[in-house]
């Protein structure tokens, strides 16, 4: 599988009146074509600041500290450089958390399809209709004209969900970012977003970045799981790994941490809150809340190990094959 | 996934909270300014005699129901013109010129509030200055010294009616765009690769587009006025051409004879203006109950 997307080093920092915050801390990833990716964490923990960072969509007071981002095989992002806005609506489309608010409330849901659409390409009015009528139906609208001359306020939630998976999707990007999109909705509706997710990545091999807090759904629909926490990325693999062997306390106390009906389980919370991390703090962030913490965890920064028998994670005191089966 | 039916969603979406508390439509005010408004754009249609026709014969007649005939029924002034016809056509340049300044106005006006909410950076340092400047300027010394240099004219007097309104739009457009840029459908914009001046023209203008009636419909209000103002300062219009403020001015002298010189263009302008500040009030709490603009007059 050829390379889609490579992030290298990238540092995001926050402006805050407490001074500044970093979000995402020398992260290093590489993302291939085709692959879908879940991205979890808690809030805070850098998910969002990473996808938005490589999208070039990170807020006023949020900037690339350092890093360099590759897309395709170009650099779009590094000191001095950044070509991202090239890639927005043609070659990267980003579907975000809240759908009714991130779509123009005084315009119609079709009109906003079609604008993107004749944005990036030359097309007639009405053939911009015909085609988004065409991805209305394979996105699963029963009724797309109606759809297409409805304003948002006329829709339910998964409906503007859908409307704005197909404003991502229509001019075919090869990298598809969910970013929070289904924390707003009921888990049905939830379930079918997902399921229509990984249909839209699955049938043009496009790859999928999902961000999200809850383990279960990425797990369902992701090849690969990528746990961030406090802006490190502190576990990645295959979702099947990562989920059956978790080698990182805190994607063990992520999974522990889901409800799950047919077990009588006690839930297990994870104790204390999310750190925020400032620059130059040394040691592993998660120490605090974490059983299996040393002294030897505070004293320097994690390295990342990959063991052969293993995917990659980054802790000390690894949690072995036979503890997570007990 | 269960559609809910279009009408179930609007109605849940058409009803905010405030809008329980019965409020009276913008339809009572606008109405009547729409109707006054119309009556002198088409006052050539109308049989009337022309404003500037003199006779001598008759001058200073009261108005019906004090003395007067139906041949002048409100009456005419010091040289024998007809008041109705010269109320009409007086009507009708105050009209164009606060139509004209109103829209001259709001287009740098909203040109200037939406670049600066939504760009912000130095463009917003320096449209907030400018938005400070002017409005800490008094009207009337600002017209007199722009009239002074520039000379007296229709084009003139236009201008300075604009440069007195522009920073009402300004000012709250681009508190209004500063909002707007930060709904995450701005950002969802973004992220399909809409170029700035694409979502400000196609999404942040029709959104804002409320507030922009708003202060429209009251900025007519303050032009009439403003154009009384500067008419009857005998910096607006001046004779043979006919407008609420110069007759005001001209038939100040002979108001112990002849009150209806004045009560007439007077009561016109006040009703104009009131018309329109009370439409645009209802007209802005219609739109947003919750959103506090300041009257602009």
């Amino acid at each position: 599988m050829s390379e889609l997307v490579r992030v290298e080093g990238m540092h995001v920092v926050y402006a805050t009146n407490e001074g500044p915050i970093v979000a995402v801390d020398q992260v290093d990833l590489t993302i291939a074509r085709g692959e879908i990716v879940g991205i979890i964490g808690e809030s805070g923990s850098g998910k969002t600041s990473l996808v938005r960072a490589i999208a070039g969509l990170l807020g006023r007071n949020a900037g690339v500290r350092r890093g360099q981002l590759w897309f395709d095989g170009q650099l779009v992002y590094s000191h001095g450089h950044d070509s991202r806005a090239k890639l927005r609506g043609e070659r990267v489309g980003v579907v975000f958390q809240n759908a009714r608010e991130s779509l123009d409330p005084v315009m119609k849901v079709g009109a906003q399809v079609s604008e993107v659409l004749r944005a990036h390409r030359a097309v007639s009015r009405t053939k911009a209709r015909d085609h988004v009528l065409g991805l209305f139906r394979s996105l699963g609208f029963e009724d797309p004209r109606r759809v297409f001359d409805s304003y948002p306020f006329q829709l339910s939630g998964g409906m503007c969900q859908r409307a704005a998976i197909a404003a991502a999707v229509v001019t075919e990007p090869d990298l598809l970012i969910a970013d929070e999109c289904t924390s707003a909705l009921d888990v049905t509706t939830q379930a079918e977003v997902v399921a229509l997710f990984s249909k839209v990545a699955k049938e043009a091999n496009r790859t999928l970045l999902f961000v999200t807090h809850d383990i279960l759904l990425a797990a369902q629909c992701c090849t690969r799981l990528v746990v961030m926490y406090a802006g490190q990325v502190v576990e990645d693999g295959p979702v099947g790994d990562v989920i059956g062997h978790p080698r990182h306390p805190y994607t063990k106390a992520l999974i522990d941490a889901v409800p799950l009906w047919q077990s009588r389980r006690q839930l297990k919370g994870i104790p204390g809150s999310p750190l925020q991390i400032r620059e130059g703090e040394v040691g592993c962030p998660f120490l605090a809340r974490c059983p299996l913490g040393t002294d030897r965890c505070a004293a320097a920064n994690i390295e990342w190990v990959r063991p052969p028998d293993s995917h990659g994670y980054r802790c000390i005191h690894p949690l072995q094959l036979l503890e997570t089966v007990a | 996934m269960t559609a809910p039916s279009g009408a179930a969603a609007r109605g849940v979406e058409r009803r905010p909270v405030a809008r329980r508390r019965r409020r009276m439509g913008a339809a009572p005010f606008l109405v009547p300014l729409a109707l006054i408004g119309l009556v002198s754009f088409i006052a050539p249609l109308f049989p009337l005699k022309g404003p500037n026709e003199q006779d001598l014969t008759a001058i200073l007649l009261p108005p019906i129901g004090f003395g007067g005939d139906w041949a002048h029924p409100l009456g005419t002034d010091q040289l024998g013109r007809d008041m109705l016809a010269r109320m009409i056509h007086g009507g009708r340049l105050s009209f164009q010129i606060a139509i004209a300044g109103v829209v001259c106005a709001g287009l740098i006006g909203a040109t200037a509030g939406i670049a600066a909410g939504y760009l912000r950076g130095w463009v917003d340092v320096v449209v907030t200055r400018l938005i400070d400047a002017q409005l800490a300027l008094p009207f009337l010394l600002l017209a007199i010294a722009i009239i002074a240099t520039r000379g007296q004219s229709l084009p003139v007097l236009i201008g300075v009616l604009a440069i007195a309104g522009w920073a009402q739009y300004a000012r709250v457009l681009r508190a209004d765009s500063l909002a707007l840029r930060e709904r995450p459908f701005v950002t969802g914009l973004r992220a399909t690769g809409m170029s700035s001046p694409r979502i400000i023209l196609f999404h942040v203008l029709p959104n804002v587009a409320p507030t922009l009636v708003v202060i429209a419909t009251l900025e007519v209000g303050t032009m009439i006025i403003g154009e009384g103002a500067l008419s009857f300062l005998g910096l607006g219009v001046t004779a043979p051409s006919v407008s609420w403020g110069l007759m005001l001015a001209e038939g100040r002298n002979y108001l112990q004879e002849a009150w209806w010189l004045v009560v007439f263009p007077g009561v016109a302008i006040g009703v104009v203006g009131l018309l329109a500040n009370l439409g645009g009030d209802a007209l802005r709490s219609r739109y947003d109950p919750r959103k506090a603009i300041r009257s602009t007059s």
